[in-house]
């Protein structure tokens, strides 16, 4: 990338972990070239490249896509790869590893207790029937797809269990990303599998444990949405116990 | 160092990795299957691709037609009878995709919807507004999550792959969260790792691609083949490299020159906006040179007008196109013009593989962009790449499962045999290193030494240049030093074994773009401008030996159409 | 060092004082907090009807204390805490939508609104017929 002309150099501070040096994070400053369209991630690749390659951080597509690179940035979860320097007023900047998350290096951090969210909802098509290939595609209007379109692009950067209160006093709890990811399969007018994913969800841990905060739909980069469909999952599942006790003998 | 054996390794956890992953669990439950990826799924590359996957669904399509605008667009260098296979598998899985949930965008009655699309005489691309490999990817990867018998090794980073007596037996690889080199024996190993954008300075790919399953099947003993075939998308961001997608153009977008001319009636009359990549790629390119593009602080770069759609397609159509214009180019396409250039995209070549996804090596298979059928030949039309992902993902997964099936149960584990070797390369060779070159600086001086001398326009003198350079920086390589020293999570020794991979991988290109002395499809020779079929109708296959890289001709498997002239 | 044990990731002590830092957790301690108010609320009223129990006399006695300066103090604390305890809730109503309209949810500043003007009213309907009049 050319060098558009830098202007005063920008300083960092980064928080490090690094379990063979000490038991404890510790943070530490860098001082960097700067131009007015550097992301903080060009900024940490700048650190890599050519101040110290020990920093360790996860990023890919640089396009704010792939999920891979949220970090606390000032206090907020933020993609590092969509968020220009110029839009920080605090110096040095100061960047941590994504709240709530157990740190494995630098930046990087433990993902595998969403992994395993991920799987408890069920995130796939359910159908007591299959439709075989060659009679083609199950029908889905415009309207139909426009039911689930928005739960449908979360991209899976945890900001918002970075944001989420409940989920960093409860680390059980099932959390905004995979609460929308169940209700994009609920919305979705193909699948038939609402009775057993309500049930794997609608639990203590569950969608339940949600008080509302909202913070999680303030971070989401994408629009996603989660505090509401949360709070629609409840208003389902809610509607659903009432159906099987009023009206017991009726078809799900 | 543990104990691990699978039936089948896929290595590479986007589109293909995972559709191969999916076939081979539906091909037995008993086969045991590990989808080991340096990334979580999520973060394949797949996930940028934008623009939709081709296959025909309507009755004014054709196979014939499909296959005929791949192979024209291939510049007849593709395997015909590979090309037909794949037209006819590729609406079957776009509505395998839809029945396991991607949501594919719509026509008013329901159907999966088609677009317009570069090099396709009609609409046959599906999409996903402007998402497609977004959706894809997780659909897939959320589908992979039903099966028991699908295992994943995310954040593992696949070092070497293990051959005896010319039969794989499984891979090595580091396990980033603990720092342990693992062997993981096995009966087949898929190569899904994509394609190799990162030995260029300025490409729409994204970190991870650097060709490593490329580089690790080479070191196999198996061969690449059509190296010298880059992809140069015509729309990418000035400086950051990010792509607009070419449905952009499939939706009506113009590309003007500094004097408001719609430039390409020059180049491509018929197809105007819609020509193939490769040349209007070139087209932009001259543009410039001839003085029409625009300057900006990242270069010269001309422009992709979408006003005329108006607000509304865009939003519907194009909302991703929208959201990057802004955020990455500070410019609203409903109210201005996006600034674009030509860019590293695609590879073409790769692993070489049959129609059924086998290397020839027993045991190994390649499916996606590492891999090359070869149903691109020497261009590929945009939204193929992802039908190819499905088609031969899958055929990949069921070959390799054939095969493990049909292999005998493995005694004792061979891999852990032979990964002795490879530890003390990683960890008493590379991580001791204390070195005296800069990782970075080998790294840039090749990203830059391939963007000037093996980019759109070619000379044998540039790429010889570029060779001497690249065989220069890899014995550079040897003396870069690592300077974290803990293996644990170590982004810096995998940044080095990455640019291993991309030195082996860029002096393949390199290389073989100085023996193809024609110009065909991507690879244009400024001193063989035309192309020359009584020559060099044939893919070109590199093999490894101790004293470097030995070409061998494969001639294309021709069935329908015969080579003509390529005019658009 | 071919083999390593599995490092414990650090989990990191979250600061008892964590939502300071956002003016939304703060609404959102307040909002929670709010309940108990109306709750203690609850129990005031219970304690006017104990009072009344005890005859005229021990009312009035009771009333003093309830004119009191603190008690106003008290009361007004508590109406503000109830009116952001409502107001909070109807806010939000829009999260779960009931109907579509023209493949959209309603805008959210409608159902808000309309809930709002609902409690309002109900509210001035109610102490219209307990003081026949304001």
């Amino acid at each position: 990338m050319a060098d558009k002309g830098t202007t005063k150099p920008i300083k960092l501070r980064i928080s490090r972990y690094r379990p063979e040096r000490s038991g404890e994070p510790f943070d530490q400053e860098f001082t960097i070239p700067y131009r007015d369209d550097m992301v903080v991630l060009d900024a940490l690749n700048y650190i890599k490249d050519h101040i110290d390659p020990t920093l360790t951080y996860r990023w890919s597509c640089r396009m704010g896509i792939c999920g891979s690179c949220g970090a606390n940035v000032d206090g907020t979860p933020k993609l590092t790869c969509a968020l220009y320097l110029r839009d920080l007023k605090k110096r040095p900047v100061h960047i941590e590893p994504l709240a709530n998350f157990a740190v494995l290096k630098d930046l990087v951090v433990d993902i595998e207790p969403f992994m395993e969210k991920l799987e408890t909802v069920k995130p796939y098509i359910i159908r007591r029937d299959e439709r075989p290939i060659e009679r083609g595609e199950y029908r889905q209007t415009p309207e139909e797809l426009e039911l689930y379109r928005q739960q449908s692009l979360c991209i899976n950067c945890m900001l918002c269990y970075s944001a989420c209160p409940v989920y960093g006093y409860d680390e059980k709890f099932l959390g905004p990303a995979a609460s929308a990811l169940a209700l994009r399969y609920e919305l979705d007018t193909r699948d038939q599998g609402s009775e057993e994913r309500l049930a794997a969800i609608a639990t203590t841990h569950g969608i339940w444990q949600c008080t509302l905060v909202g913070e999680c739909s303030v971070v989401c980069p994408k629009d996603v949405d989660p505090a509401g469909a949360i709070q629609q999952l409840k208003a389902r599942a809610a509607t659903r116990l009432m159906k099987a006790m009023l009206l017991p003998l009726a078809p799900r | 160092m543990d104990r691990l054996a699978y039936d089948i390794v896929i290595v590479g956890g986007g589109a293909a990795g995972l559709r191969a992953a999916i076939a081979a669990a539906e091909t037995s439950r008993s086969l045991r299957i590990a989808v080991v990826s340096k990334v979580y799924p999520m973060r394949s590359h797949t996930v940028s691709a934008e623009g939709g996957t081709a296959a025909v669904l309507r009755d004014y399509d054709s196979f014939d037609s499909h296959g005929f605008d791949t192979v024209k667009g291939s510049d007849f260098l593709a395997d015909q009878d590979a090309v037909e296979f794949f037209v006819r598998r590729a609406p079957p899985e776009v509505v395998q995709m839809e029945h396991w949930g991607c949501p594919w965008s719509r026509e008013p009655d329901g159907r999966v919807a088609v677009r317009a699309f570069g090099g396709m005489t009609v609409k046959r691309t599906v999409f996903a507004a402007d998402k497609v490999g977004f959706h894809m990817l997780h659909t897939l990867f959320q589908t992979s999550l039903k099966y028991e018998t699908i295992e994943r090794l995310d954040e593992w980073f696949v070092t070497q792959i293990f051959v005896e007596a010319g039969k794989v037996v499984g891979v090595a690889a580091l396990e980033l969260r603990s720092g342990a080199l693992h062997a993981v024996t096995a009966k087949a190993v898929v190569i899904a790792t994509g394609g190799a954008g990162r030995v260029y300075e300025f490409t729409t790919n994204g970190a991870i691609k650097t060709g490593d399953g490329m580089a690790l099947a080479l070191r196999a003993g198996a061969p690449l083949k059509d190296m010298e075939f880059l992809q140069f998308h015509p729309t990418c961001l000035p400086g950051t490299g990010i792509l607009i997608t070419e449905a952009a153009r499939g939706e009506g977008g113009y590309l003007i020159n500094n004097k408001g001319e719609r430039f390409l009636k020059k180049y491509v009359p018929e197809k105007m906006e819609l020509g193939p990549r490769d040349i209007l790629s070139r087209s932009i390119l001259q543009e410039i040179r001839e003085g029409r593009g625009f300057q900006g602080p990242y270069g010269q770069y001309v422009a992709l007008d979408l006003r005329h759609l108006g607000e509304d397609v865009i939003n519907k159509k194009l909302p991703m196109v929208r959201e990057l214009s802004r955020e990455y180019a500070g410019v609203d396409p409903v109210h201005e013009p996006i600034p674009v250039r030509p860019g590293q995209h695609y590879i073409m070549g790769g692993v070489h593989t049959d129609i059924k996804g086998s290397t020839g090596m027993a045991g190994l298979f390649a499916a996606g962009e590492a891999a090359c059928v070869s149903i691109n030949g020497a261009n590929r039309l945009g939204s193929n790449s992802l039908s190819e992902c499905l088609v031969f993902g899958a055929e990949a997964g069921r070959s390799a499962a054939a095969y493990a099936i049909s292999q005998p149960a493995v005694g004792s584990n061979p891999a852990t045999g032979l990964v002795k070797a490879e530890e003390t390369r990683i960890f008493d060779g590379l991580l001791k290193r204390e070195g005296g070159e800069s990782l970075s600086e080998v790294r840039q001086e090749m990203q830059h030494t391939m963007e000037e001398n093996v980019g759109i326009y070619r000379s044998g003198e540039a790429l010889e240049k570029a060779l001497a350079h690249i065989r220069d920086l890899r014995r550079r390589w040897d003396r870069v030093g690592v300077r974290d020293k803990d293996p644990f999570f170590n982004t810096e020794l995998t940044t080095t074994l990455e640019l291993d991979f991309m030195l082996d991988v860029a002096e393949a290109i390199t290389n073989a773009a100085l023996l193809r002395r024609e110009s065909r499809g991507a690879h244009s020779r400024t001193d063989y401008p035309k192309r020359d079929d009584a020559n060099y109708l044939h893919h070109s296959m590199a093999y490894r030996t101790p004293t470097g890289l030995r070409f061998e001709k494969l001639p294309v498997k021709i069935t329908k159409w015969q080579p003509a002239a390529r005019v658009y | 060092m071919a083999t390593e044990t599995v490092r414990k990731p650090y989990v990191r002590h979250r600061s008892a004082w964590w939502w300071t830092k956002n003016p939304r957790y703060v609404l959102f301690q307040f909002r929670e907090m709010s309940s108990v108010f109306v709750v203690l609320y609850a129990f005031l009223v219970l304690w006017q009807l104990w009072a009344l129990r005890g005859g005229e006399d021990a009312y009035y006695a009771f009333l003093l204390m309830w004119y009191s300066r603190p008690m106003m103090a008290l009361n007004a604390v508590v109406l503000a805490f109830a009116v952001l305890h409502s107001v909070t809730w109807f806010a939000l109503t829009a999260k779960v939508p009931l109907f579509r309209i023209r493949g959209r949810p309603p805008p959210a500043a409608f159902v808000i609104g309309a809930n709002l003007a609902i409690w309002i009213g109900l509210s001035l309907l109610i102490v219209k017929l307990l003081y026949g009049g304001f």
